[in-house]
């Protein structure tokens, strides 16, 4: 199963190993990134994080097999790094049925985007997008760590639209 | 062109800066910019160019601010080469974008959440039993294992560049890690043995009830905090429930 | 003088925890004794020192969340309680260091709201540091970072002798009306070190850490009364 997909410009990181693998009680990490699969470097960073039981693999996109993951009793966390990653992977399998919830992690600051908490900063085209998902049937919320309240895409949108 | 060792000294003095200016939207930029300034000085004598490295170095970045020592050895590693024409500009940050995240990660599980807790367990047990001398020694031990790695990775990372990732790799620090943690976790047993020794010492003809009183705070609050109770609120209701025991009681725990 | 001092030492613990080094000079078990050392009394800092590092040994700054601030926790209750004792006449005793602990820790959780503030003001430093490079003053633009050094120095500065003051105006005010609580609250600092003792060993988050944290304390207990070992 895929309890949770993250989108998060870190990927593979503290927030997610040490905060979110326990509370999920995931097994195994799929990083669904073609930058990081393409990489040796990134492939060999993000291995050094890993706890050596914790299996973790690092795929393009169109290797990844969303149905199967979902099928398997493994539970499985998925990462992508940005928004668009999150879309790409809609059109290759990823389903509400597979894997309901989204989360927004990390999506850092850059020219022309807004801070809607303190960890997200999204743009237009991206909350648009992230829209589409939810009417999909997707549960879209923003929280970087499980501790932290969880903003849904309403709240996202309230907050965008009064952010400067 | 390469950097004298005065000048990657100097870096390495600014790293101990990185998070003086933390913030939501650049976290570390700041830090990081202010930290690689004396090497781009070194490296571009064009004003232009040299503005121009240092506004790519005011770019996000954010990681756990012994590790990022590799990190900035390694970005170092890719000016030299930019300013030398054989790697693009870029090279620089995509080094720092892709290292940033897994760095903090093993940094975090390493040095925080391992070896100073760690440490602080161990100084905590040396001041009740053996006072201030082992509070020293627990802190300069702490201190020559953090500053060896801090020195040991930035030189690596200075050095080996994209060859960086094998030596953390080879450190083996989330395995070390996990044994810190089980011997921080002991060292917080024999703590509470000690608390409670201390206690029993003191009260008047009330020693095993004050050693009771420890234990059972220790037992019941270890169940209650890892059951998800606030630790705020955890401190008072026993601190409080402490005292109003012993008033019913009489019990007494003076030094 | 002594609460200039505890300002001075408070500032810079703050400054040490996150904006310069982190060499564990402003974790509670090195900073406890160093306030006490401020005003005068290393031994009385050294009493509180302990329960309280394991008390906040979780409190660590991973990515961007924050922890509660411990470093200003740990002046206001070490000088709290140090203070307290010297007013009384007695140094730092069991039922000071409570009544500290219960009036000061708050201070922690306040210190972390700072914190938050601290890094918004920051971002206008990040923002002025990039008008400054555009404006082609690369050295003044990246020496801004060093500012950001004295908002959490000034805050914790202020807020620490004016808390570890409240703190130990109310444990001699509670002790001298009622000296009768003097035992039953030197039992309730213990209680309170057998917690933080736990709170330690819960923050490591190692495996089968409850029973590695039963086992030793139950070794290290039969040790201890073995050889009547009372430190």
């Amino acid at each position: 199963m895929i309890p949770l997909v993250r989108v998060d410009n870190r990927l593979l990181h503290g927030q997610v190993l040490e905060a979110w693998m326990p509370v999920l009680k995931a097994t195994e990490v799929v990083v669904a990134d073609d930058d990081a699969a393409g990489s040796p470097l990134a492939r060999a960073a993000m291995t050094l994080c890993v706890p050596c039981e914790t299996p973790a693999r690092i795929l393009r996109m169109a290797a990844v097999d969303f149905a199967a993951l979902a099928a398997s009793p493994a539970v499985v966390l998925v990462l992508v790094r940005d928004v668009a990653g999150l879309v790409e992977a809609t059109t290759r399998g990823l389903t509400p049925a597979r894997a309901p919830r989204v989360n927004l992690g990390n999506i850092h600051f850059a020219m022309g985007r807004r801070p809607v908490t303190p960890s997200v900063f999204l743009t237009a085209e991206e909350l648009e997008a992230l829209e589409a998902l939810a009417a999909a049937g997707f549960t879209v919320e923003a929280q970087a760590i499980p501790t932290d309240p969880p903003y849904g895409l309403d709240e996202l949108k309230r907050r965008y639209a009064a952010a400067r | 062109m390469t950097i004298r060792f005065r000048t990657r000294a100097h870096v390495f003095w600014r790293c101990l800066f990185l998070q003086a200016a933390w913030n939501r939207r650049g976290m570390q930029n700041l830090g990081f910019a202010y930290a690689i300034e004396p090497a781009l000085d070194a490296l571009y004598a064009d004003p232009a160019r040299r503005e121009e490295a240092l506004a790519r170095h005011l770019g996000f970045f954010n990681c756990h601010p012994y590790m990022t020592a590799a990190i900035l050895g390694g970005a170092i590693h890719h000016e030299e080469l930019v300013a030398a024409g054989e790697e693009p500009g870029a090279a620089p940050l995509s080094y720092k974008a892709t290292l940033q995240g897994p760095l903090a990660a093993v940094g975090d599980g390493f040095f925080w959440t391992a070896l100073r807790p760690f440490f602080g367990a161990m100084a905590a047990l040396g001041a009740l039993v053996a006072g201030w001398p082992a509070v020293v020694a627990a802190v300069l031990s702490y201190n020559l294992v953090h500053f060896g790695l801090r020195a040991l990775l930035f030189r690596a990372g200075y050095r080996q560049g994209d060859a960086v990732v094998g030596l953390i790799a080879r450190l083996a620090l989330p395995r070390l890690a996990d044994r810190l943690r089980a011997a921080g976790v002991a060292l917080c047993g024999a703590a509470a043995a000690a608390v409670a020794l201390r206690a029993g010492g003191v009260a008047d003809g009330s020693e095993a009830a004050a050693v009771l009183v420890v234990a059972t705070a220790a037992g019941a609050g270890y169940v209650a905090l890892s059951r998800g109770a606030p630790l705020f609120p955890a401190t008072y209701l026993v601190a409080l429930l402490g005292t109003i025991v012993a008033a019913v009681t009489g019990w007494d725990g003076r030094f | 003088m002594g609460y200039l001092l505890l300002g001075i030492v408070a500032g810079l613990a703050a400054v040490e925890r996150k904006g310069f080094l982190q060499a564990m000079l402003s974790r509670p078990i090195a900073l406890a004794p160093l306030t006490g050392l401020a005003l005068g009394d290393l031994a009385g800092g050294l009493a509180v020192a302990a329960p309280l590092e394991l008390l906040w040994l979780g409190a660590v700054n991973l990515g961007a969340a924050l922890p509660v601030h411990e470093a200003l926790g740990t002046v206001v209750v070490a000088g709290g309680a140090v203070l307290a004792g010297q007013a009384l006449g007695t140094g730092v005793t069991p039922a000071t260091a409570v009544l500290a602990l219960l009036a000061g820790a708050p201070l922690a959780l306040l210190g972390r709201r700072a914190d938050r503030f601290v890094e918004v003001a920051n971002e206008r430093l990040a923002l002025f540091a990039e008008e400054t490079l555009r404006r082609h003053h690369p050295h003044a633009a990246v020496r801004l970072n060093l500012a950001g050094l004295a908002m959490p120095f000034a805050i914790a500065a202020l807020l620490a002798p004016a808390g570890a003051w409240v703190a130990a105006r109310l444990a001699v005010r509670l002790l001298q009306a009622a000296p009768s609580l003097d035992g039953p609250l030197s039992i309730g600092w213990w209680a309170f070190g057998g917690l933080a003792c736990a709170a330690g060993a819960k923050a490591l988050r190692a495996r089968r850490a409850g029973a590695i944290f039963g086992v030793s304390a139950a070794v290290a207990l039969l040790i201890g009364l073995g050889l009547r070992v009372t430190p």
